[in-house]
């Protein structure tokens, strides 16, 4: 979330009027959606995914979660990143640039899944990993989903 | 003494029944995303409900009618029926929410798919609604929502900048990266979330399942009065804990897990414990009441004999209705559908039905003939009327926003 803020007044309010009353004609406004805008909120799915199994890695290391909350909790992580991932997956850009950064984007949601799987695997103690190999996959992962978010953006 | 106890009863109840799926979800979503800059609308909303229920239930104890039998009464059965439908189609997308909301927290506390939980979560709501007295089930429950005061410790555990809190409370503003229409399509999501029509069908008709008559005012009044603004806080207090835990993270919320992590981080596992025990309560005790809304408004407008005090034989529509509503948001819900998503959709259609119900108790509550001396003073009144302006706005410009922004996307 950006730190810069407004305030919320009655232009505000005006805007928000004008823009439901013309979208309320118009139709769906995610018709409407470039294809930028749909990579960039995939990208901040999976992102918020990955944060999420991020916490709860945290949360089992310091016996402070469940081993059936932390399961469901980073199962719910995984939908979440699987829905960014199929996003992506339909997206077709506009130019080749475009789809350079949703190729850079999959890849990255990629890498945001397969950390997610292992950890809920080290949660269930049916792997050999340790908390430190999880905590890094998850780690190199929200790295790659910032430099891919940061490219859509820019 | 016994009668200072049963207030209290009234208030801690009032208090553990205010939040439900929807102020859990709505909460954490607009936390997460707004901070505490709409905390003001949980204010307009916790002050609406007052008003609203604190009418509906004068009206019951003193005219001896229940909400739907006053719209039946006041618009007849054309306008009355339209009203019936539209009402009964939000208390039913509330009910398979709260269904869903209890499959869902009993999956935290098992790992068990919910999808396998959700036939056990509707049996357990229709068996208490068959089987349990009315006083019990809704003490119990309220009771035992009690538990989610741990949101309050959590927050305060958590150490956040109470400053930062607290002015983002006071100026509201919304971060530069979402547009306005989203900020104004959670602030009238949350609006419905905390006034939900259901609230006032269950709060008038279990006026007249208690036998409530113009002498258990000041009791009605104090529940309401008191108990809804501190279940308000415990909606604050939910918003606060993803303003301070999730928003700086960038998560999302879009389970019930995502609302649990603040409390495990600030308590451990025993306030997760507790945290899932008062989301099962919440959930179940709304369950009930939404439950019973459905047979209430149906048996209501059209006269049936009702009320959780008959055995089923003496008011077998009443309660096949209750258990046709329980099967169908059961089976809704086993088709796949997502709870929060039905969950996100009944607080926003909750504010679209709003006036429906709001203007026909409003209208009665300044009827002599129903009313006699218990008519609505002139503060209640100017506030009646403010209201009446703020509730068809938001119910005017919920489809809308919902449209405009893709449903807060």
């Amino acid at each position: 979330m950006s730190p810069a803020r407004r305030p919320v007044g009655p232009s505000s309010a005006a805007v928000a009027a004008v823009v439901l009353l013309l979208a309320g004609c118009t139709g769906p406004s995610s018709a409407d959606r470039d294809a930028a805008d749909t990579v960039s909120q995939a990208v901040d799915q999976a992102t918020s995914a990955v944060a999420i199994g991020t916490l709860v890695v945290e949360l089992v290391r310091d016996d402070r979660t469940t081993a059936a909350t932390a399961d469901t909790t980073l199962n719910d992580a995984l939908l979440d990143v699987w829905d960014a991932q199929g996003v992506l997956t339909r997206d077709v850009p506009a130019d080749p640039e475009a789809t350079a950064a949703r190729d850079r984007a999959t890849a990255a949601a990629d890498a945001g899944a397969t950390a997610l799987a292992d950890a809920r695997a080290w949660v269930n103690d049916t792997s050999g990993s340790d908390v430190d190999h999880v905590a890094a996959a998850l780690s190199a992962a929200a790295d790659a989903l910032d430099a891919a978010g940061a490219e859509v953006a820019g | 003494m016994k009668r200072l106890l049963g207030v209290a009863l009234g208030i801690l109840t009032a208090i553990g029944g205010f939040v439900d799926i929807g102020d859990l979800v709505t909460n954490a979503v607009v936390g997460a995303r707004f901070g505490t800059s709409l905390v003001w609308v949980v204010v307009v909303g916790v002050v609406g409900i007052c008003l609203f229920a604190q009418m509906s239930g004068r009206v019951a104890a003193v005219s001896g009618r229940a909400t739907f039998e006053i719209i039946r009464e006041r618009l007849g059965p054309r306008a009355g029926g339209a009203n019936l439908v539209a009402s009964f189609a939000v208390t039913l997308m509330t009910l398979t929410a709260e269904i869903g909301g209890i499959a869902l927290a009993l999956e935290l506390a098992t790992s068990v798919e919910s999808r396998l939980l959700i036939p056990v979560a509707g049996l357990a709501v229709w068996l208490v609604l068959w089987r349990v007295k009315f006083q019990v089930l809704e003490n119990v429950t309220g009771m035992l929502g009690l538990l989610l005061v741990v949101f309050a410790v959590a927050l305060v555990q958590l150490g956040p900048d109470w400053g930062a809190l607290i002015d983002s409370a006071l100026h509201p503003v919304t971060p530069a990266d979402e547009p306005a229409p989203v900020y104004w399509y959670y602030a009238v999501a949350l609006f419905g979330a905390a006034m939900t029509p259901y609230e006032v069908f269950f709060f008038s008709s279990g006026a007249r399942e208690e036998g409530w008559t113009a002498k258990d005012l000041s009791q009605s009044r104090s529940n309401v009065l008191i108990g809804f603004p501190l279940g308000g806080l415990l909606s604050v207090a939910i918003a606060g804990c993803a303003a301070v835990v999730l928003l700086p993270r960038g998560i999302e919320v879009t389970s019930l897990s995502e609302i649990t992590l603040p409390v495990a981080l600030a308590g451990g596992k025993l306030a997760l414990a507790v945290v899932i025990l008062g989301i099962v309560a919440a959930t179940f005790g709304a369950a009930l009441e939404t439950a019973l809304s459905t047979g209430y408004t149906l048996a209501q407008f059209f006269g049936w004999s009702w009320g959780k005090s008959h055995r089923p034989a003496r008011a077998a529509r009443f309660h096949t209705a209750m258990l046709l509503a329980v099967l169908l948001g059961t089976l809704v819900l086993l088709s796949g559908i997502d709870p929060i998503a039905v969950t996100e959709y009944s607080v926003v259609f909750s504010a679209v039905a709003l006036p429906l119900t709001y203007l026909p108790i409003l209208v009665v509550a300044n009827d002599r003939q129903y009313m006699g001396e218990h008519v609505n003073g002139r503060l209640t009144n100017a506030l009646g009327l403010v209201y009446l302006v703020v509730i068809v706005v938001a119910s005017l410009a919920a489809i809308p926003l919902m449209i405009a922004t893709g449903a807060g996307r």
